[in-house]
Protein backbone atom coordinates (compact mmCIF):
# COMPACT_ATOMS: atom_id res chain seq x y z
CA UNK A 1 0.00 0.00 0.00
CA UNK A 2 1.39 3.49 -0.76
CA UNK A 3 0.82 5.42 2.26
CA UNK A 4 2.83 8.28 0.09
CA UNK A 5 0.53 10.94 -0.28
CA UNK A 6 -1.58 9.24 2.25
CA UNK A 7 -1.17 12.62 4.98
CA UNK A 8 -5.27 12.58 4.30
CA UNK A 9 -5.51 9.40 5.40
CA UNK A 10 -3.49 9.87 8.78
CA UNK A 11 -5.52 13.66 8.89
CA UNK A 12 -8.40 11.03 9.05
CA UNK A 13 -7.00 9.05 11.58
CA UNK A 14 -5.94 11.84 14.10
CA UNK A 15 -9.44 13.58 13.79
CA UNK A 16 -11.25 9.96 14.46
CA UNK A 17 -9.61 9.13 17.42
CA UNK A 18 -11.49 11.71 19.05
CA UNK A 19 -14.61 11.15 17.56
CA UNK A 20 -15.13 8.26 18.73
CA UNK A 21 -13.46 8.27 21.76
CA UNK A 22 -15.29 11.18 23.13
CA UNK A 23 -18.69 9.29 21.85
CA UNK A 24 -17.22 7.47 24.85
CA UNK A 25 -16.63 9.94 27.07
CA UNK A 26 -12.71 9.92 26.91
CA UNK A 27 -10.84 13.29 26.01
CA UNK A 28 -8.29 12.87 23.64
CA UNK A 29 -5.48 15.20 23.03
CA UNK A 30 -3.37 15.03 19.96
CA UNK A 31 0.07 14.98 20.57
CA UNK A 32 2.49 14.55 17.88
CA UNK A 33 2.80 11.91 14.33
CA UNK A 34 6.06 10.45 13.90
CA UNK A 35 7.52 7.20 11.75
CA UNK A 36 9.17 3.75 13.29
CA UNK A 37 11.97 0.90 10.93
CA UNK A 38 9.51 -1.52 12.08
CA UNK A 39 6.24 -2.02 13.39
CA UNK A 40 6.78 -3.50 17.07
CA UNK A 41 4.64 -2.70 19.97
CA UNK A 42 6.23 -1.07 23.06
CA UNK A 43 3.50 -1.54 25.50
CA UNK A 44 1.83 -4.08 28.14
CA UNK A 45 -1.35 -4.22 25.93
CA UNK A 46 -1.24 -4.20 21.95
CA UNK A 47 -4.66 -4.45 20.05
CA UNK A 48 -4.30 -4.62 16.18
CA UNK A 49 -6.13 -5.00 13.26
CA UNK A 50 -5.42 -5.93 9.34
CA UNK A 51 -6.77 -3.39 6.61
CA UNK A 52 -7.30 -5.06 3.04
CA UNK A 53 -8.02 -2.77 0.30
CA UNK A 54 -10.83 -3.84 -1.67
CA UNK A 55 -9.53 -2.87 -5.33
CA UNK A 56 -6.20 -4.08 -5.30
CA UNK A 57 -5.43 -5.91 -2.37
CA UNK A 58 -3.30 -3.67 -0.96
CA UNK A 59 -2.60 -4.31 3.12
CA UNK A 60 -1.77 -2.50 6.14
CA UNK A 61 -2.17 -2.79 9.85
CA UNK A 62 -3.68 -0.91 12.76
CA UNK A 63 -2.18 -1.27 15.91
CA UNK A 64 -3.29 0.50 19.57
CA UNK A 65 -0.85 0.39 22.42
CA UNK A 66 -2.37 0.47 25.81
CA UNK A 67 -0.55 0.89 29.35
CA UNK A 68 -2.51 -1.54 32.15
CA UNK A 69 -3.58 1.68 33.98
CA UNK A 70 -5.17 3.06 30.89
CA UNK A 71 -7.00 0.03 29.71
CA UNK A 72 -8.74 -0.14 32.42
CA UNK A 73 -9.40 3.45 32.92
CA UNK A 74 -11.11 3.05 29.21
CA UNK A 75 -13.05 -0.24 29.73
CA UNK A 76 -14.43 1.82 33.12
CA UNK A 77 -15.81 4.31 31.06
CA UNK A 78 -17.16 1.66 28.60
CA UNK A 79 -18.59 0.16 31.39
CA UNK A 80 -19.08 1.76 34.41
CA UNK A 81 -19.75 0.02 37.14
CA UNK A 82 -18.74 -3.72 36.43
CA UNK A 83 -15.90 -3.36 38.02
CA UNK A 84 -13.56 -5.53 35.05
CA UNK A 85 -10.57 -5.28 33.54
CA UNK A 86 -8.59 -6.05 30.66
CA UNK A 87 -7.56 -9.66 32.08
CA UNK A 88 -10.77 -10.36 32.06
CA UNK A 89 -12.67 -11.78 28.86
CA UNK A 90 -15.39 -9.08 28.81
CA UNK A 91 -12.61 -6.29 29.55
CA UNK A 92 -10.67 -7.24 26.67
CA UNK A 93 -13.91 -6.99 24.34
CA UNK A 94 -14.38 -3.45 25.48
CA UNK A 95 -10.76 -2.48 24.22
CA UNK A 96 -11.18 -4.83 21.12
CA UNK A 97 -14.54 -3.35 20.53
CA UNK A 98 -13.08 -0.01 20.81
CA UNK A 99 -10.61 -0.77 18.72
CA UNK A 100 -12.84 -1.86 15.85
CA UNK A 101 -15.05 1.10 16.58
CA UNK A 102 -12.00 3.28 15.69
CA UNK A 103 -10.52 1.35 12.62
CA UNK A 104 -13.91 1.29 10.79
CA UNK A 105 -14.94 4.59 11.52
CA UNK A 106 -11.18 5.64 10.14
CA UNK A 107 -11.45 2.93 6.75
CA UNK A 108 -15.08 4.29 6.03
CA UNK A 109 -13.77 7.93 5.28
CA UNK A 110 -11.36 6.78 2.95
CA UNK A 111 -11.70 7.25 -0.61
CA UNK A 112 -10.09 3.89 -0.86
CA UNK A 113 -12.28 1.02 -0.28
CA UNK A 114 -11.13 -1.02 2.96
CA UNK A 115 -12.24 -4.36 4.60
CA UNK A 116 -11.06 -4.76 8.07
CA UNK A 117 -9.88 -8.00 9.83
CA UNK A 118 -11.20 -9.13 13.31
CA UNK A 119 -9.10 -7.32 16.46
CA UNK A 120 -6.95 -9.13 18.35
CA UNK A 121 -5.77 -8.34 21.52
CA UNK A 122 -2.27 -9.15 23.18
CA UNK A 123 -0.47 -9.03 26.31
CA UNK A 124 1.76 -11.01 28.27
CA UNK A 125 4.88 -10.88 30.34
CA UNK A 126 8.08 -10.18 28.63
CA UNK A 127 6.31 -9.13 25.96
CA UNK A 128 7.87 -8.92 22.40
CA UNK A 129 6.10 -7.72 19.13
CA UNK A 130 6.53 -8.05 15.45
CA UNK A 131 3.67 -6.70 14.03
CA UNK A 132 4.95 -5.81 10.32
CA UNK A 133 8.39 -5.74 9.06
CA UNK A 134 7.33 -2.55 6.98
CA UNK A 135 7.82 1.06 9.82
CA UNK A 136 4.55 2.55 10.86
CA UNK A 137 3.60 5.97 11.12
CA UNK A 138 3.10 6.67 14.91
CA UNK A 139 0.35 8.54 16.22
CA UNK A 140 0.48 9.79 20.05
CA UNK A 141 -2.60 10.78 21.91
CA UNK A 142 -2.85 12.05 25.74
CA UNK A 143 -6.29 10.08 26.73
CA UNK A 144 -6.54 9.88 30.91
CA UNK A 145 -3.01 10.86 31.48
CA UNK A 146 -1.79 8.68 29.70
CA UNK A 147 -0.24 8.17 26.25
CA UNK A 148 -2.17 6.16 23.46
CA UNK A 149 -0.07 5.10 20.76
CA UNK A 150 -1.93 4.01 17.16
CA UNK A 151 0.46 2.99 14.41
CA UNK A 152 -0.18 2.72 10.98
CA UNK A 153 1.80 0.35 8.18
CA UNK A 154 1.73 -0.86 5.28
CA UNK A 155 2.70 -4.31 3.56
CA UNK B 1 -19.92 -11.19 5.64
CA UNK B 2 -21.28 -14.55 6.19
CA UNK B 3 -20.48 -16.87 9.17
CA UNK B 4 -18.65 -19.71 8.53
CA UNK B 5 -20.21 -22.95 8.44
CA UNK B 6 -19.49 -26.03 9.70
CA UNK B 7 -18.22 -27.66 6.10
CA UNK B 8 -15.79 -24.80 5.51
CA UNK B 9 -14.67 -24.59 9.28
CA UNK B 10 -13.93 -28.51 8.62
CA UNK B 11 -12.08 -27.37 5.03
CA UNK B 12 -10.18 -24.30 6.53
CA UNK B 13 -8.61 -26.28 9.49
CA UNK B 14 -7.35 -29.40 7.33
CA UNK B 15 -6.00 -27.20 4.64
CA UNK B 16 -3.96 -25.68 7.76
CA UNK B 17 -2.85 -28.59 9.26
CA UNK B 18 -1.76 -30.36 6.19
CA UNK B 19 -0.04 -27.05 4.95
CA UNK B 20 1.82 -26.47 8.43
CA UNK B 21 3.13 -30.10 7.80
CA UNK B 22 4.38 -29.58 4.84
CA UNK B 23 5.63 -25.63 5.48
CA UNK B 24 7.12 -27.36 9.05
CA UNK B 25 9.25 -29.89 6.33
CA UNK B 26 10.20 -27.52 3.42
CA UNK B 27 11.13 -24.55 5.28
CA UNK B 28 13.13 -26.42 8.76
CA UNK B 29 13.23 -30.05 7.85
CA UNK B 30 10.96 -31.20 10.73
CA UNK B 31 8.39 -33.59 10.50
CA UNK B 32 5.24 -33.19 12.40
CA UNK B 33 2.08 -35.22 13.25
CA UNK B 34 -1.31 -34.06 13.81
CA UNK B 35 -3.38 -34.61 16.96
CA UNK B 36 -6.79 -34.12 16.96
CA UNK B 37 -9.10 -30.97 16.56
CA UNK B 38 -10.61 -29.42 19.75
CA UNK B 39 -13.00 -26.59 19.88
CA UNK B 40 -12.03 -23.96 22.70
CA UNK B 41 -14.66 -22.29 24.62
CA UNK B 42 -14.58 -18.65 24.53
CA UNK B 43 -12.32 -15.89 22.98
CA UNK B 44 -9.42 -16.50 24.80
CA UNK B 45 -6.37 -18.32 23.82
CA UNK B 46 -3.03 -18.76 26.43
CA UNK B 47 -0.14 -19.47 24.30
CA UNK B 48 3.60 -20.22 25.45
CA UNK B 49 7.17 -18.92 24.26
CA UNK B 50 6.09 -17.55 20.16
CA UNK B 51 3.06 -17.14 18.18
CA UNK B 52 2.58 -16.63 15.01
CA UNK B 53 -0.58 -14.61 13.88
CA UNK B 54 -2.06 -13.86 10.40
CA UNK B 55 -5.99 -12.17 10.09
CA UNK B 56 -8.06 -12.90 6.94
CA UNK B 57 -11.01 -12.00 5.60
CA UNK B 58 -13.30 -12.26 2.75
CA UNK B 59 -16.29 -14.69 2.51
CA UNK B 60 -15.86 -14.79 6.32
CA UNK B 61 -13.22 -14.24 8.49
CA UNK B 62 -11.41 -15.24 11.33
CA UNK B 63 -7.32 -15.27 12.41
CA UNK B 64 -4.60 -18.07 12.75
CA UNK B 65 -2.08 -18.66 15.40
CA UNK B 66 0.74 -20.72 14.98
CA UNK B 67 2.44 -21.37 18.76
CA UNK B 68 5.66 -23.64 20.21
CA UNK B 69 8.41 -22.88 22.66
CA UNK B 70 10.72 -20.23 22.64
CA UNK B 71 13.75 -22.77 22.37
CA UNK B 72 12.40 -24.54 20.31
CA UNK B 73 12.00 -22.10 18.04
CA UNK B 74 15.23 -20.23 18.49
CA UNK B 75 16.48 -23.47 17.63
CA UNK B 76 14.36 -23.66 14.27
CA UNK B 77 14.92 -20.15 13.17
CA UNK B 78 19.26 -21.19 13.63
CA UNK B 79 19.30 -23.63 11.45
CA UNK B 80 17.46 -21.66 9.20
CA UNK B 81 19.84 -18.76 9.29
CA UNK B 82 22.80 -20.77 9.87
CA UNK B 83 23.90 -18.86 13.19
CA UNK B 84 22.75 -17.65 16.88
CA UNK B 85 19.36 -16.41 16.33
CA UNK B 86 18.33 -13.54 18.52
CA UNK B 87 14.75 -12.57 19.79
CA UNK B 88 13.90 -10.72 16.75
CA UNK B 89 15.22 -13.21 14.32
CA UNK B 90 12.82 -15.22 15.98
CA UNK B 91 9.48 -13.44 15.69
CA UNK B 92 11.02 -12.90 11.41
CA UNK B 93 11.41 -16.56 11.12
CA UNK B 94 7.93 -17.61 12.81
CA UNK B 95 6.10 -14.15 11.12
CA UNK B 96 7.40 -15.49 7.56
CA UNK B 97 6.27 -19.29 8.62
CA UNK B 98 2.98 -17.90 9.56
CA UNK B 99 2.53 -16.45 6.39
CA UNK B 100 3.42 -19.30 4.70
CA UNK B 101 1.54 -21.62 6.40
CA UNK B 102 -1.85 -19.50 6.14
CA UNK B 103 -0.82 -18.31 2.29
CA UNK B 104 -0.46 -21.83 0.98
CA UNK B 105 -3.47 -23.11 3.02
CA UNK B 106 -6.16 -19.90 2.34
CA UNK B 107 -4.95 -20.21 -1.22
CA UNK B 108 -6.34 -23.49 -1.69
CA UNK B 109 -9.40 -22.60 -0.38
CA UNK B 110 -9.83 -19.90 -2.59
CA UNK B 111 -9.29 -22.13 -5.50
CA UNK B 112 -11.93 -24.90 -3.90
CA UNK B 113 -14.98 -22.69 -2.54
CA UNK B 114 -16.18 -20.36 -5.06
CA UNK B 115 -16.24 -17.01 -3.49
CA UNK B 116 -14.51 -17.38 -0.73
CA UNK B 117 -11.85 -14.34 -1.99
CA UNK B 118 -9.87 -14.97 1.28
CA UNK B 119 -7.56 -12.75 1.95
CA UNK B 120 -4.49 -12.12 4.47
CA UNK B 121 -3.08 -9.73 6.53
CA UNK B 122 0.80 -9.28 6.77
CA UNK B 123 2.11 -11.57 9.57
CA UNK B 124 2.77 -10.95 12.90
CA UNK B 125 4.55 -12.61 15.86
CA UNK B 126 4.86 -12.45 19.38
CA UNK B 127 7.28 -13.71 22.30
CA UNK B 128 6.79 -13.94 25.73
CA UNK B 129 6.01 -15.88 29.10
CA UNK B 130 1.97 -16.23 29.75
CA UNK B 131 1.01 -15.03 26.55
CA UNK B 132 -2.86 -14.38 26.21
CA UNK B 133 -4.61 -13.30 23.00
CA UNK B 134 -8.20 -12.67 22.15
CA UNK B 135 -10.77 -11.62 19.63
CA UNK B 136 -13.91 -10.61 19.60
CA UNK B 137 -16.81 -13.62 19.02
CA UNK B 138 -14.79 -15.72 17.36
CA UNK B 139 -15.49 -19.89 17.47
CA UNK B 140 -11.88 -21.33 18.45
CA UNK B 141 -10.29 -24.79 17.39
CA UNK B 142 -7.19 -25.89 18.70
CA UNK B 143 -4.76 -28.70 16.94
CA UNK B 144 -1.55 -30.14 18.83
CA UNK B 145 0.64 -31.00 16.20
CA UNK B 146 3.46 -33.75 17.70
CA UNK B 147 7.39 -33.38 16.06
CA UNK B 148 8.38 -36.26 15.20
CA UNK B 149 11.83 -37.65 17.38
CA UNK B 150 10.93 -34.76 19.68
CA UNK B 151 8.54 -36.16 22.15
CA UNK B 152 8.92 -33.11 24.19
CA UNK B 153 8.16 -30.29 21.48
CA UNK B 154 4.55 -29.40 20.02
CA UNK B 155 3.63 -26.90 17.80
CA UNK B 156 -0.22 -25.48 18.21
CA UNK B 157 -2.28 -24.57 15.67
CA UNK B 158 -5.49 -22.18 16.59
CA UNK B 159 -7.69 -21.11 14.06
CA UNK B 160 -10.45 -18.74 14.81
CA UNK B 161 -13.50 -17.45 12.75
CA UNK B 162 -15.39 -14.91 13.48
CA UNK B 163 -18.84 -15.47 14.47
Amino acid sequence: MNWNGGLPMLKEMIATIPEVLNSLGIRVSFIDAGKSDVHTMESEIGIFLGMIALDDGAKGVVSYEFSSKMANGVIERMMPGFGVTFETDIGMSALLEMANMVTGNFVSKLTKPFDITPPTGVYGRNLKVLLNTVGPVVLRFIILDEILKVKISSA
Amino acid sequence: MAEVDRELTKLVVKELIESTIQVAKNLFGVEIRSGGVEKLDGNTVRAFGVVAAVSFTGMFSGRVLVSTSKSFASELSSALLGRTADDMDVLYTFAEFGNLISGNALTKVNNMVRGANLRLTPPSAFLGDELVLSNLKVSNFNVNLSVVGRETEVLKLNVAFST
